[in-house]
């Protein structure tokens, strides 16, 4: 038997944009079931970073390996079909869909990565973040910690093994902030994902293995 | 991706983009107001356009030359064929008489005018007239003796008439003249619609007309309609001394082409009578209308071009502010062809509805149009026909879409989903 293989495996990764090299990664993983934190001041690469690893935008050179499947040997329509079951994504401008009802949101996530409409799935997942009653409300009309809450469970809906983390906590104050990751850490573990966070806040170092500050030695290597 | 996330269903490519088309309910439904009145404007005009040219064409085929009084040739012709003029005034029965002798003419049919009921013209004429238009009876009989009368379908229809019903006609062409209580009409048959000026007419023999006449004296009322055959009415000089009858035209078919360059000239210079050629006059009568029409239809024209740009400015502003949603569609695992099918799908939802709403706007319109104006009716307007114009402006329609999609389209397919998703 081979030992468990690493949810996410980054192998000598550079990224260039115009030229101008803006990630330079040494070898770096991180194990099924653990939690990985990326750390580093704005404008480091952390959100490059966790799109590479999505699929949505393509290194320079190197490998990525996310669930045992190279992404940058991938066509982008697979990578597509990838990130839609295995990936969770979480922006720092959370992008929700304003002209569709709370529930619908989490409905489009479901429909645009081809699984079943799951309307249990979505009646628990809004109950846990506190929002059942207002399933017909619009995001606009939500506040920014639950917007925020709402941009979670719509990550985690269809059960994906990888759930990345853009800044989720940086507009929260520190009762949210606290709140926001017991759901993230809660909904990873009752589906089994990994999270991955990308973060200049210092709260959650608090809450994370040490083993995750690697990624503010990687993102020295850029500065 | 899988057929499920491609059809229908109330998150689909079509629930979607009526989400968003609700979300923007005042820009959308302005828009399509804006397409909508320009597509109506065009499909309007056409739709009349295309039944005026049917009608005026109807009206005219076959008749090669009308003959009448001195004055107006144009005036002639709207007068006597489309019996929607006043008669320039009469000729003396003679004048169809030798006609009739003429071996250039293959058919001479008089008509005789000046009475009205329910502002239905009463024309005095034979059998030819409605066998010209190929009006076959519907109940009864053609007229025979005078004040027999055989009617068309609309007068039938708008004034109750049955056959055996008996009606006086009133002085004058449009109703409100005074009544020729004395001699009576009697209904013997009614025709089937023919969708020509026949449907609009009362027949009868020229003899009724004269008949009714006989019987008053030289009401000289205003009308400049005079067709009367007054025996005693010293005002009938324009035609010639007191003729004994007369007609207030007559229309003429040649027995060969030769008869076009000689007979018109013939009656013009050797008789009191005019000549005037239908196909000459409807000419001009076309170029007289056509200015008009051709400047109505380059506004049209103009108003569905500004329109098809105001949805095609719409409909990329919406989709412009729409890109980090297009973009988030792309990451939650949409393909570039599902955004594709998703602008384009919206596109048709916007452009087709606003076509289909302006079709709709043009023909319900002219119903209406037809419903409360009697000269619509006259006119013989019928709302619910299709015109190929309106297939053209459905055609039209999916290209506005087309091309306000195709913008929206390839910008979405080439968005950088990662730049734009950190943009935010």
């Amino acid at each position: 038997m081979s030992p468990p293989s690493p949810l996410i495996h980054l192998r000598a990764l550079r990224h260039r944009v115009a030229g101008r090299l803006v990630l330079d990664l040494p070898d770096w993983r991180v194990e099924d079931g653990e939690h990985g934190l990326l750390l580093g001041p704005s404008g480091s690469g952390k959100t490059t970073l966790l799109q590479i690893i999505a699929g949505l935008l393509s290194p320079t050179s190197g490998q990525v390996i996310v669930a045992g499947q190279d992404m940058t040997s991938l066509s982008e329509g697979v990578r597509d079909t990838v990130r839609g079951a295995c990936v969770g994504l979480v922006f720092q401008q959370l992008h929700l869909v304003n002209a569709l009802t709370l529930a619908d949101n989490l409905r489009l996530a479901q429909r645009l990565a081809g699984y079943p409409l799951d309307d249990d799935r979505v009646a628990h997942l809004l109950a846990r973040i506190g929002l059942a009653s207002r399933a017909e409300a619009r995001p606009q009309q939500l506040s920014q910690g639950e917007r925020q809450r709402l941009a979670i469970a719509r990550a985690v809906v269809n059960r994906p093994a990888l759930v990345l983390a853009d800044e989720p906590t940086s507009a929260l104050d520190d009762g949210n902030c606290q709140r926001l990751l017991d759901l993230m850490l809660e909904q990873a573990a009752e589906n089994g994902a990994t999270l991955l966070i990308a973060t200049h806040d210092a709260r959650l170092k608090a809450r994370l293995p040490a083993r995750l500050t690697l990624a503010a030695s990687v993102l020295e290597v850029v500065a | 991706m899988s057929g499920r996330t491609v059809i229908g269903g109330g998150l689909g490519p079509f629930g979607l983009s009526l989400a968003y088309l609700r979300q923007n309910r005042l820009a959308t439904g302005l828009n399509l107001l804006l397409l909508a009145l320009g597509v109506a404007a065009i499909a309007g005009l056409a739709l009349i356009d295309n039944q005026m040219q049917g009608r005026l064409t109807r009206d005219v085929a076959g008749i090669d030359l009308v003959v009448g009084a001195k004055g107006s040739p144009l005036q002639l012709i709207l007068s006597s064929v489309y019996q929607a003029d006043v008669p320039t005034g009469n000729v003396p029965l003679s004048t169809l008489d030798d006609l009739r002798r003429n071996p250039l003419v293959k058919q001479a049919i008089p008509v005789a005018m000046g009475d009205s009921y329910h502002g239905f013209r009463i024309v005095g004429t034979t059998a030819d007239y409605p066998a010209h238009y190929q009006a076959a009876l519907a109940q009864g009989r053609m007229f025979a003796t005078a004040m027999e009368a055989t009617v068309g379908a609309t007068v039938a229809r708008s004034a109750n008439l049955h056959v055996g019903d008996s009606f006086a006609g009133s002085h004058g062409l449009t109703p409100g003249g005074e009544v020729h209580a004395h001699t009576p009409y009697t209904v013997v048959g009614i025709l089937a619609p023919t969708g020509t000026v026949v449907d609009r007419l009362v027949l009868t023999p020229v003899e009724s007309v004269w008949a009714v006449h006989d019987h008053h004296h030289h009401h000289n009322d205003g009308d400049d309609d005079d067709h009367d055959a007054d025996h005693d009415a010293p005002h009938s000089a324009e035609a010639g001394a007191q003729p004994p009858r007369e007609v207030t035209a007559i229309l003429v078919r040649y027995a060969s082409p030769l008869a076009a360059a000689r007979l018109p000239r013939a009656i013009n210079s050797e008789t009191g009578a005019q000549a005037a050629s239908p196909a000459v006059e409807l000419v001009r009568l076309m170029s007289l209308l056509g200015a008009g029409l051709d400047a109505f239809r380059a506004v049209g024209v103009l108003l569905v071009v500004t329109s098809a740009l105001g949805t095609f400015v719409a409909l990329t502003n919406a989709l412009q502010q729409r890109r980090y949603d297009l973009a988030v569609m792309r990451s939650l695992g949409a393909s570039r062809a599902r955004i594709v099918i998703q602008i384009g799908v919206e596109a048709l939802l916007v452009s087709g509805t606003g076509t289909v709403a302006g079709l709709v706007l043009a023909h319900g319109g002219i119903a209406l149009f037809a419903l409360l104006s009697p000269r619509a009716r006259d006119f013989g307007l019928s709302p619910f026909t299709v015109v190929p114009a309106d297939l053209g402006l459905l055609g039209l329609g999916i290209a506005v879409a087309a091309v306000a999609a195709a913008l929206p389209a390839i910008q979405a397919y080439r968005t950088d989903v990662a730049r734009t998703l950190a943009r935010g």
